[in-house]
């Protein structure tokens, strides 16, 4: 009998999420992981530390000149970097020591090391002590690092990824962000907010490539409002570092001078020092674990899930497809819905986007009808200052079901939320919008651009 | 059968029941998760 029926490499939120998944079903568990504290990138140096600055950043922006006009007024704001990036550290360190309970609490076997497959049903955790584990099945949720482009080199320090953006020691003069996806333009607003001056270099003509192009064109218009720079199609042939910072050199253009570089053009799966040799499973072009529909790999009993089988790299999805992975495995069904996975870009406001954009509907030629409903219009909005922004939802325009919502407003994380279950659930416009809506509230921005689908708001 | 919703295509799945051949009493015809349930319950209908 082998030690484990299942063995998990990796500890973020695939990981650990399949694990206890695995562990309710009766399985025995044992779950390998790198790093000190479990949780991935997601909890070490990805979303929750990335929040915890957003919030903390946004508060320290809001006080510094948000507050006069709601008659607050306060003296001088004074900005304890150290003690902002403590709180952001205690937050991960706490939600880290929550995983430990969870694993303690299903029984999940813990073992410190790198994990790596050695033949069909083994696996070697490469710690101080190596020691082999037998397993009837592998999973494999070893995620992703941030990748870069040709002749960036990131050296840790002023040429950093995500990792080192959520640590500076003194907030930049001048930090350029080369990629205007969700991770540079957050991370950008947040040390925007703490005083730097920040400059987005994007090779595409638009911001957040893949959204709705409508909801980013309004972002684009609302981040340069509150001052962050872009340089839309921009080609970033180099950095280099001189002794006073970095030199961003750009095709046809002046290189742009400043003392940080934030390289946020996307991240790599992680598969070396896996061995997946060993069960002769090969990598696509890219990197990526093929896995089939159950998220089998080309070995009979080993999965993967997560960013290292590529697709959108989000928390919630690698969740998600953790879950179903186990529970297809033990119970026989496992599914996950594809198009109703939300995207969130945590910005102020934030974004918020589930289903298909406006574009590929065009692309598709599927017939539609478009509701949309501003945040100025919205009373709870107005009394809490925050009337930036849109509900736009997106309906078949013969049966009416919804096929896409985005969002781009205070809250929009949370209001999206509304939005994957109706999708989920099959819903209509019309269905959304003969539920009631609490009064006042955000989520009435929801109800009336559901409405608006029909051509009859009641509020506008 | 109309919409099956999330539920009840997973009891569907398990138990081998095609969920567009089950008869729907959700809203707009949607299959209910109880739906599926009650058609497990029938004994099989000839085809």
């Amino acid at each position: 009998m082998a030690d484990f029926d299942l063995v998990v490499i990796g500890g973020g939120p695939a990981g650990y999420t399949g694990a206890i998944r695995a562990a309710q079903l009766g399985k025995k568990v044992a779950i390998i992981e790198v790093e000190k504290k479990l949780g991935g990138t997601c909890l070490r140096v990805g979303c929750i530390p990335s929040k915890a600055l957003l919030e903390s950043s946004h508060l320290y922006e809001a006080s510094s000149h948000g507050f006069k006009d709601r008659g607050i007024v306060v003296g001088d704001v004074k900005l304890d970097l150290p003690a902002m990036l403590t709180h952001k550290s205690k937050v991960v360190d706490t939600l880290a020591g929550g995983l430990d309970g969870l694993m303690k609490k299903h029984k999940i076997t813990r073992l410190a090391g790198q994990g790596r497959i050695d033949g069909p049903g083994k696996v070697v955790v490469d710690g101080a002590e190596p020691k082999t584990l037998t397993t009837d099945a592998i999973l494999i949720a070893t995620g992703s690092q941030p990748s870069t482009l040709p002749n960036v080199v990131l050296d840790g320090n002023l040429v950093g990824s995500s990792t080192e953006a959520l640590a500076f020691d003194a907030v930049p003069k001048h930090l350029v962000v080369i990629g205007a996806g969700y991770i540079g333009l957050e991370l950008g607003t947040v040390w925007r907010r703490l005083g730097s001056k920040v400059t987005v270099l994007e090779f595409l003509d638009r911001i957040l490539p893949g959204m709705d192009s409508e909801i980013a064109a309004d972002a684009l218009k609302i981040f340069k409002k509150q001052g962050l720079e872009f340089r839309l199609g921009t080609k970033v042939t180099g950095v280099k570092t001189t002794t006073n910072g970095c030199e961003v050199q750009i095709d046809g253009a002046e290189p742009v001078v400043c003392d940080r570089v934030l390289v946020a053009v996307g991240r790599k799966p992680n598969t070396d020092k896996l061995g997946l040799e060993t069960v002769k499973v090969e990598t696509d072009k890219r990197g990526f674990i093929p896995v089939n529909e159950h998220y089998q790999t080309a070995a009979k009993n080993v999965f993967a899930v997560g960013d290292v089988i590529g697709g959108a790299m989000l928390a919630h999805k690698a969740e998600e497809e953790a879950v179903a992975c186990v529970e297809h495995l033990y119970t026989g069904y496992g599914h996950v819905n594809y198009g109703a996975i939300p995207g969130v870009v945590y910005t102020e406001p934030e974004i918020g986007t589930v289903g298909k954009t406006e574009d590929q509907l065009k692309e598709a030629g599927i017939p539609y009808r478009k509701g949309t409903f501003p945040f100025a219009a919205n009373g709870r909005a107005r009394a809490s200052g925050t009337t930036e922004g849109r509900v736009k939802m997106l309906a078949h325009k013969d049966t009416d079901r919804i096929l896409g919502v985005h969002i781009i407003g205070a809250h929009a994380g949370e209001l999206i939320a509304e939005a994957v279950a109706a999708i989920e659930f099959g819903a209509t416009s019309e269905d959304i919008a003969r539920c009631s809506h609490a009064h006042p509230t955000l989520a009435e921005a929801m109800k009336e651009a559901a409405l608006s689908v029909d051509g009859r708001t009641l509020n506008m | 059968g109309g919409h099956v919703m999330p539920a009840a295509a997973r009891v569907a799945a398990q138990n081998q029941v095609n969920p567009s051949q089950v008869s729907g009493t959700g809203p707009g015809g949607r299959v209910l998760k109880e739906d599926v349930q009650q058609a497990l319950s029938k004994p099989a209908a000839s085809a």
